[in-house]
């Protein structure tokens, strides 16, 4: 339909090489939803759009070496607290049972963590640095109308940063550094359908100075490739947006200053995980990005308020609790004790927690099409 | 001569051997002899053995590296090794009560006076008796298999389910084909299992305007002098070429860029039915998830189904222990509540690999006690080959599947189920 209005007719073979070579460049061959969000500016005739992929996305929590930073080291995980739980690992050695299984009727804290009690203390957080951005707009971290009270971080800037996910899992193995939650989270950009994850800036008159951009999360449907050797992401790729799902489309309006893009809040919904195991979705209201625009290279920080019961459930699938050291319901209780944003507003228990998270990416051609239009010579035949 | 209607090209179907789809949804008996333990007919799980009496057979797939011998013991494995926590050697849930293998998949034994033919030797088992096995393999049912025709104990043709697998040949066909689970029926497949791919007739349509839109989809080349029969037939693939087609239809392998699911969604081809299901009831529907496809209810919100495996064999059957429930969701009402049945209305019909089963609700009164209580009224629940399945509160809109993937890691779980064929790449 699109494609009818804007391109003179032409074979339909030709018209699919337009579709899939030129759908970077044009904004005009966006869908209808990407050409309303660009305000004023869809109009200009110079106008352009930019396309990355995702390469990495991973916690931006500050380490140190041998936990230093925490005030009992990395966290006593499933294991330990099995066997610190009184009469427990005499139990399952009569009845049956696994160190995951230490609820009062054999539950699993990973998805029952009000019903198992962790006997070892929690480590605390003890750095005052992190990574993030100030997203509550307070430098002292007082409770707001949709905050929490909650203690700030200072980051490497000087600047008073929200990042109260750090508290509740900075210092669980797993998710530190090369902890097996944080490598199979990189990894996974590769190998997971689910992990295509596009970032597109509408509406640009310069790269690196812009006062009003629209920038657009997607879920990507193609793969991302690297180099024949296997030691660099190829640029420019062509990744087509999964229109399947369009909850996972996010909106932002932002600005770039000295090749540094940031946004306005907005909630940013992606899905994660792997189709071979763990699914899920990080919600993040009040998000902004703050990214820096190097050449081909995109990096920086999304910051904003996640959802505590969508992260809780995606990750108590996900982690194995030996190799992660991770302590479900210390953890779950922690979520809530740190949580900082968005108020029940009859219980008063905020039930987001501000979360950082680093992010690279890559030039890529986003291509808005529909599937068929990848089978070459019936694109919009009919 | 048969004259093509894709290429218009009139091409010899000759003579060469190969299986011949059965083309119903019955089930259809070969014209193997009588006097064989076994018979190969074709299901909706593609060509299987079954008894002559018509009860499906399972090959353990631990018995795959050691011919002429069974691996399944009637001695129930009650202790595991947990690496991950470091316990050492620990008991299964009520180990008093743990099942064997044998228990969960009765040998086929043979007769005393039995002999074997072709394929089908005997073997003598350890605690005593002699079973069948085929070509090497020895033969099982499936406790899940309460008549002829059941086949609840494993998945999908060549699928492999609690380490069990239908006992079935892979029989290459012609060009090196396969056959593969395609949502409900059989399809034909490349080695790598892809489904093979023909033209939509709005495709055939389509060709008169866009000519040789077929340029991703490669054609199935045959040699031009090779010899086919029944349904099988070589037709013209451009100059000099020519390749196979099924029934009429020509076939194409489909290019690596696009996915299965792309290609169907397309509408321009369709994979090639070796052999009709027999569909879904019209309460089961299908939609596309992060995961693929999956089934759903009514409604659109996914289904999914509990596993369990403890001491090598299913702990997911009726007796089992309920502590591989209650590990993951508590107390019979919280299970109930985050994992509600989905259950059959008044009047709703079986149809295909869905049946409608009765369930106790609650599953069970004691969690470390056993599933399926006596004295406990039950309701009409929809089962996916032989097995309720449930829904789950997390889920808000149609095809989340945020239950997926619930699971005590080497234990039980909750997944969602997905269509065969239909999964995401």
């Amino acid at each position: 339909m699109v494609l009818k209005q804007l391109i003179p007719a032409r074979p339909a073979a030709k018209r699919l090489a337009v579709v899939v070579g030129c759908a970077g460049l044009a904004a005009g061959l966006a869908p209808p939803s990407v050409l309303s969000a660009q305000s004023g500016k869809s109009a200009r005739a110079a106008s352009r759009t930019i396309g990355f992929v995702v390469t990495n996305w991973y916690n931006g929590f500050v380490l140190t070496p041998d936990a230093a930073e925490c005030s009992l080291g990395v966290q006593k995980g499933e294991p330990l607290q099995a066997r610190a739980q009184p009469g427990f690992e005499a139990y399952i050695r009569q009845f049956g049972g696994s160190y995951e299984t230490r609820g009062p009727n054999g539950e699993m804290g990973s998805f029952n963590p009000d019903v198992v009690k962790d006997p070892l203390p929690w480590s605390e957080l003890t750095t005052k640095t992190g990574y993030g951005l100030n997203l509550d707009g307070t430098q002292d971290g007082r409770a707001t109308a949709k905050t929490c009270r909650h203690e700030k971080f200072t980051s490497p800037e000087g600047e008073m940063v929200d990042h109260q996910m750090a508290r509740a899992i900075g210092c669980v193995k797993g998710y530190r550094g090369d902890g097996n939650q944080e490598t199979n989270g990189a990894g996974m950009i590769v190998t997971s359908p689910v992990m295509r994850r596009l970032l597109e800036i509408t509406g640009v008159d310069d790269e690196r100075n812009d006062p009003e951009v629209t920038v657009t999360f997607y879920k990507g449907r193609d793969g991302l490739r690297r180099t024949g050797n296997g030691q660099k992401w190829i640029a420019d790729q062509s990744i087509r947006v999964d229109y399947r799902f369009p909850q996972y489309i996010s909106k932002a309006r932002g600005k770039i200053v000295d090749g540094v893009l940031t946004t306005e809040p907005f909630r940013l919904v992606v899905p994660t995980g792997n189709v071979t195991f763990l699914i899920g979705e990080v919600d993040m209201e009040g998000t902004r990005l703050r990214l820096k625009m190097n050449g081909e290279d995109l990096s920086g920080v999304v910051a904003g308020y996640q959802d505590i019961d969508l992260w809780y459930m995606t990750h108590a699938k996900g982690v194995t609790s030996g190799l992660s050291q991770y302590n479900s319901s210390s953890i779950h209780k922690a979520l809530y004790r740190f949580a900082d944003g968005y108020p029940d507003p009859k219980t008063g228990q905020c039930t987001r927690i501000s979360t950082t998270y680093r992010m690279t990416g890559l030039r890529a051609m986003i291509v808005h099409s529909e599937q068929r239009d990848r089978i070459k010579g019936i694109a919009r035949a009919d | 001569m048969r004259l093509m209607p894709w290429c218009g090209i009139a091409v010899a179907a000759l003579t060469i051997s190969g299986l011949t789809s059965a083309g119903t949804s019955a089930p259809q008996v070969s014209a193997e002899p009588a006097s064989q333990p076994a018979l190969e007919v074709m299901t909706d799980d593609g060509p299987l053995l079954v008894t002559p009496e018509g009860k499906t057979l399972y090959m353990n797939n631990a018995d795959f590296n050691t011919p002429g011998k069974s691996n399944c013991s009637n001695v129930p494995i009650t202790t595991w090794q947990d690496t991950q926590g470091d316990f050492g050697k620990l008991s299964v849930l009520h180990p008093e009560a743990q099942k064997a293998c044998t228990d969960k998949w009765p040998p086929y034994l043979a007769p005393a006076n039995a002999q074997p033919v072709g394929d089908f030797t005997i073997i003598e088992r350890r605690e005593g008796g002699r079973q069948w096995a085929w070509m090497e393999r020895p033969l099982h049912f499936s406790i899940r298999d309460t008549k002829p025709g059941d086949r609840f104990g494993a998945v999908f043709s060549r699928g492999v389910r609690r380490g069990w697998a239908f006992a079935s040949r892979d029989k290459p066909m012609v060009g090196d084909l396969r056959l593969m689970r395609y949502e409900d029926s059989i399809v034909l497949s490349t080695s790598d299992l892809r489904p093979v791919y023909t033209p939509t007739k709005a495709m055939v349509r389509r060709a008169a305007i866009c000519g040789n839109c077929n340029e991703e989809f490669k054609p199935l080349v045959a040699p031009l002098l090779a010899q086919v029969k029944g349904d099988w037939a070589v037709v013209g693939a451009g100059p000099g070429r020519a390749q196979y087609a099924f029934k009429g239809k020509p076939l194409f392998t489909p290019p690596d860029t696009l996915t299965d699911q792309e290609i169907v969604l397309a509408g321009d081809w369709e994979p090639v039915v070796f052999y009709k299901g027999k569909g879904r009831p019209g309460a089961i529907g299908i939609g596309p998830s992060l995961l693929g496809d999956v089934y759903t209810d009514a409604d659109g919100m996914t289904l999914y189904q509990f596993d369990c495996t403890a001491g090598g064999v299913s702990c997911a059957d009726p007796g089992d222990p309920a502590g591989y429930w209650a590990a993951l969701c508590g107390l019979a009402a919280q299970c109930e509540q985050r994992w509600p049945l989905y259950r059959a209305e008044a009047g709703a019909k079986p149809r295909g690999e869905w049946t409608i089963v009765d369930v106790p609700v609650p599953l069970y009164t004691d969690p470390r006690g056993f599933t399926y209580p006596k004295g406990v009224p039950t309701v009409k629940a929809w089962a996916f080959r032989g097995e309720p399945v449930y829904r789950h509160y997390r889920d808000k809109k149609p095809t989340d599947v945020r239950g997926h993937w619930t699971q005590w890691l080497g234990f039980s779980n909750l997944n969602a189920i997905r269509v065969p064929g239909r999964g995401e790449r």
